[in-house]
């Protein structure tokens, strides 16, 4: 732990340059900062058609909108009477208070924030001989349409999904959690990205210090940019030493807001079509937002399939190896026999046809997902059947070790966390070496370990091996309270 | 880590791996040959040891080997230097016993049966009666015996085939009381005309060999071994045919039976058993409409029957003076205030008491008659 806590010394090896720039806020000083730069432009404006009277102004050419310059911004300027009257002060102060028709309008007096504004769409006006400069925000906010989560897809509910702009994001959840209590704050990370992420809670429902203690987290990134989701993860998780989430994403709105209701803190980033709920925990990972939509008899039996589907993709494997290889007497007698007589024609080791398969299968999985969607459908598809049959065929696997591996397979994919479905595919491989070395003594032993490893992780605080509500989804009039181990500020959630 | 060491080197002490290696010996599965049936014989003042593994394919047959030892697990050493695979005896769930082999003595078969760490003391036992356990064990051809055994097994919980009875149950009932019975096969010669002339045929189920002290000493005829499925209460599906006055035969098949045994006691001393059992059956076949009367007359038939199978089973145990009905615990359990004194004069007194065997009989109709 150690060693990856070296990485989080504050200004240490790498210190941050402040200011960033040090030219003076002046037209030449910005000229200077975008020097080189293509879509730098700047303009000299005319107030109210006096030649003598000029401005100058300077935008980012693609990052602002023109029609919003033109309208918002330089109309005004050129027709307004009041602005042609004024004197230089009084100028200054209409356009920072109103005069201009942008919502958005912020006066600047360092060089680094009006870069920042130019780079985040906005417009910079420059007056002659004054320090002072405003910004007015004019950018193009070009960006996806909200569409349906391709990876968590609903049968029965809200069909929106996240996108890559953060306020888009924050308004969907607005749109949700009309609570006024509903706290959103923002903070920049990345020296080259300067990427805006935003921190959301309920108040009066999460707990304040798990609140502290991400802002803290986020605060302390002290990195070149976030480019994709592992950026954000890594730096704000308690550990790295897992291959486990310690912290859950997901795609849906609907989901998030009611990850907030249950007193979790909620993290958005810009470019990034994804939410984190924290603290994460390991009954989270098996939650589906189906759980609420459908019948809770029919949610709870399906919650307990996917509890015993991680067993399976964790474990049959290596317990079939285990047993095939140690124990074979816990076999019933005509499947052994049918075992034995398989195996018979095939040239190696139990173990090693496991992990040929299970290495094959990932190999697989990862040649699909690289390809464009058909093609790798006709991969796996090849794969799976073409290549299994034949090598079944041909003798090299036996095929109960192709039905073991092809069942733990599956079987993860009914896990809705696919950060920790790909944790469980890691454990198996060592629980199938294990299995191998030792037998069922080993596959008992690796899970000790694993149960031990789990038992000592923690979220923010809170302990990872929890299942805040269960195997069984109660029905919801009876489910009263919030999970107590989140430690809410108000456990009650209905009358 | 300097605690998980230990635990780890703490656990793997407690494992109960040791020997040579302190991890568990693999083998594969393809390189094995699982038996299912083992067979033992007396053979020159040692033991036969014939075993059979299942059919491991369609198109392949069933292994059997035999060899001989002095001893078990030499005979089984010797076995295991014949094949072309590892010898498995985990799978093996039958155990075949022939005739000489079980007059000789069993302790030895047990004690070798609890200590060999691969075979389990839940092995359905047979005898096998005039014949050899080497005869059944190869009378199963090409699919091998064990098929034919666990049918019988199944058989029996339909009164098709004698009662089954494990390693387990026999060594408890031995231990106890000294005497049990065994479910006994008997190998049938095919006959004349059926294609098969002069080849053994399949292993049939022929009553229960009687042990006293560990040793086989007499059968039960068809009627007895009927009668001991009587007292065991064992009789769903027994089917028999009583005939009426004038001739006509109704088939009748037994649906349950509640057999009692009390002691008698004349003078403090134990003089006699009282058994009384409640039988019901059900018709099932019939030649012509029945009446009241002969409803009757089935029933006294019934009862007689029943009454006169019983009395065999028990006299049977009383000239060998094998108490293999366990009919001293059943009887201590019926009157426990009188255990001390049964267990005290039940070794003197079983030869001679006098058994009373009271048989109530009900007679059902089958829809329509």
């Amino acid at each position: 732990m150690e060693l990856f806590a070296a990485k989080k010394h504050k200004d240490g090896p790498h210190p941050r340059k402040e200011p960033r720039l040090t030219q003076p806020l002046t037209v030449e000083g910005l000229t200077d900062v975008f020097r080189d730069c293509v879509d730098f432009k700047k303009r000299d404006l005319c107030v109210g058609g006096d030649p003598a009277r000029r401005l100058t102004l300077c935008y980012l050419e693609g990052v602002v909108r023109n029609e919003r310059v033109s309208d918002y911004i330089l109309r005004p300027i050129a027709q307004s009477e009041a602005l042609a009257r004024a004197g230089a002060d009084k100028l200054f102060a209409l356009m920072r208070d109103g005069a201009l028709y942008n919502l958005t309008a912020v006066e600047r007096t360092t060089t680094d924030e009006a870069a920042v504004d130019l780079v985040g769409g906005f417009c910079v006006i420059l007056f002659p001989g004054r320090r002072e400069v405003l910004s007015f925000f004019v950018g193009t906010e070009e960006k996806r349409s909200v569409g349906e989560p391709e990876n968590e897809p609903s049968i029965k509910g809200a069909r929106d999904s996240f996108v890559e702009t953060v306020r888009t994001n924050t308004a969907m959840v607005r749109r949700r959690l009309r609570a006024p209590e509903l706290r959103i704050s923002e903070h920049v990370v990345g020296r080259q990205t300067l990427t805006p992420v935003d921190v959301l809670w309920l108040e009066g429902i999460a707990d304040p210090q798990v609140v502290k203690r991400v802002q803290e987290r986020i605060a302390q990134m002290d990195i070149d940019g976030i480019q994709t989701t592992g950026n954000l993860e890594e730096y704000i998780v308690d550990r790295l030493d897992t291959p486990f989430p310690l912290i859950s994403s997901t795609q849906r709105p609907d989901r998030f807001c009611g990850g907030l209701l249950q007193g979790l803190v909620g993290v958005m980033c810009e470019g990034q079509p994804v939410g984190w709920l924290l603290p994460g925990c390991f009954g989270q990972f098996f939650q589906t937002n189906q759980d609420r939509t459908s019948n809770w008899m029919m949610a709870t039996a399906l919650r307990g399939l996917r509890w015993f589907c991680m067993l399976v993709t964790l474990l049959l494997p290596a317990l079939y190896v285990a047993v095939v290889t140690f124990q074979p007497e816990m076999i019933p007698a005509k499947l052994a026999l049918s075992i034995a007589a398989a195996k018979r024609e095939v040239p190696f080791s139990t173990v090693f046809e496991v992990l040929i398969m299970l290495v094959s299968f990932e190999v697989l999985q990862e040649a699909g997902l690289r390809l464009p969607g058909p093609i790798g459908q006709t991969v796996s598809i090849l794969g799976g059947l073409v290549v299994g049959s034949a090598a079944v065929e041909a003798r090299i696997v036996s095929p109960a070790v192709l039905i073991a591996v092809a069942m733990a397979g599956i079987a993860g994919y009914t896990m809705p966390n696919q950060d920790f479905g790909s944790a469980l595919r890691l454990w198996r491989f060592g629980l199938t070496v294990l299995a191998s070395v030792a037998g069922l003594f080993g596959l008992v032993l690796g899970c000790a370990v694993l149960i031990r490893h789990l038992a000592g992780l923690e979220s923010f605080g809170r302990p990872y091996l929890t299942a805040p509500e269960g195997v069984v989804r109660g029905p919801l009039p009876l489910e009263k309270w919030r999970a107590r181990v989140r430690l809410p500020r108000n456990r009650r959630n209905q009358r | 880590m300097r605690r998980v060491i230990p635990c780890v080197l703490l656990v793997g002490m407690l494992s109960g791996c040791g020997g040579r290696s302190l991890l568990p010996y693999a083998r594969e599965m393809g390189d094995s040959a699982l038996v299912r049936v083992v067979g033992v014989d007396t053979a020159d003042g040692g033991t036969e040891l014939t075993v059979s593994t299942g059919s491991r394919q369609a198109s392949e047959s069933a292994l059997v080997l035999s060899a001989r030892g002095e001893t078990l697990p030499e005979a089984a050493l010797a076995v295991q230097s014949l094949g072309d695979s590892y010898v498995y005896y985990g799978y093996a769930d039958q155990l075949v016993i022939g005739e000489e082999q079980a007059m000789t003595g069993l302790e030895g078969l047990m004690d070798w049966l609890a200590r060999e760490s691969q075979l389990g003391l839940g092995m359905q036992l047979w005898v096998v009666r005039e014949g050899t356990a080497a005869q059944a064990v190869w009378a199963g051809g090409t699919r091998g015996t064990a098929e034919r055994l666990s049918q019988l097994n199944t058989d029996s919980e339909v009164g098709a085939a004698s009662m089954g009875c494990t390693a387990a149950q026999m060594m408890s009932v031995l231990a106890r009381e000294g005497s049990t019975y065994l479910p006994a096969v008997v190998i049938a010669q095919k006959r004349e005309g059926d294609g098969g002339e002069g080849q053994a045929g399949t292993p049939l189920p022929s009553g229960y060999g009687v042990i006293r002290k560990g040793k086989l000493v007499c059968w039960t005829d068809d009627d007895t071994a009927r009668g001991v499925e009587l007292m065991e209460e064992q009789v769903f599906g027994h089917a028999i045919h009583l005939k009426l006055d004038d001739g006509a035969v109704v088939g009748v098949r037994l649906e349950g039976a509640r057999t009692r045994v009390e002691p008698v006691f004349r003078e403090g001393a134990l003089s006699g058993l009282d058994v009384r059992c409640d039988v019901t059956a059900r018709i099932v076949q019939t030649q012509r409409r029945l009446e009241g009367e002969d409803m009757e007359r089935l029933q006294n038939g019934l009862e007689q029957m029943v009454g006169e199978r019983m009395v065999r089973a028990l006299e049977l145990g009383q000239y060998w003076d094998a108490d293999y009905l366990d009919l001293k615990r059943r009887t201590q359990l019926a009157r426990p205030d009188k255990k001390a004194e049964i267990g005290a004069q039940w070794e003197s007194a079983y030869r001679a008491l006098t058994v009373r065997v009271d048989v109530r009989g009900t007679m059902e109709r089958s829809f329509g008659m």
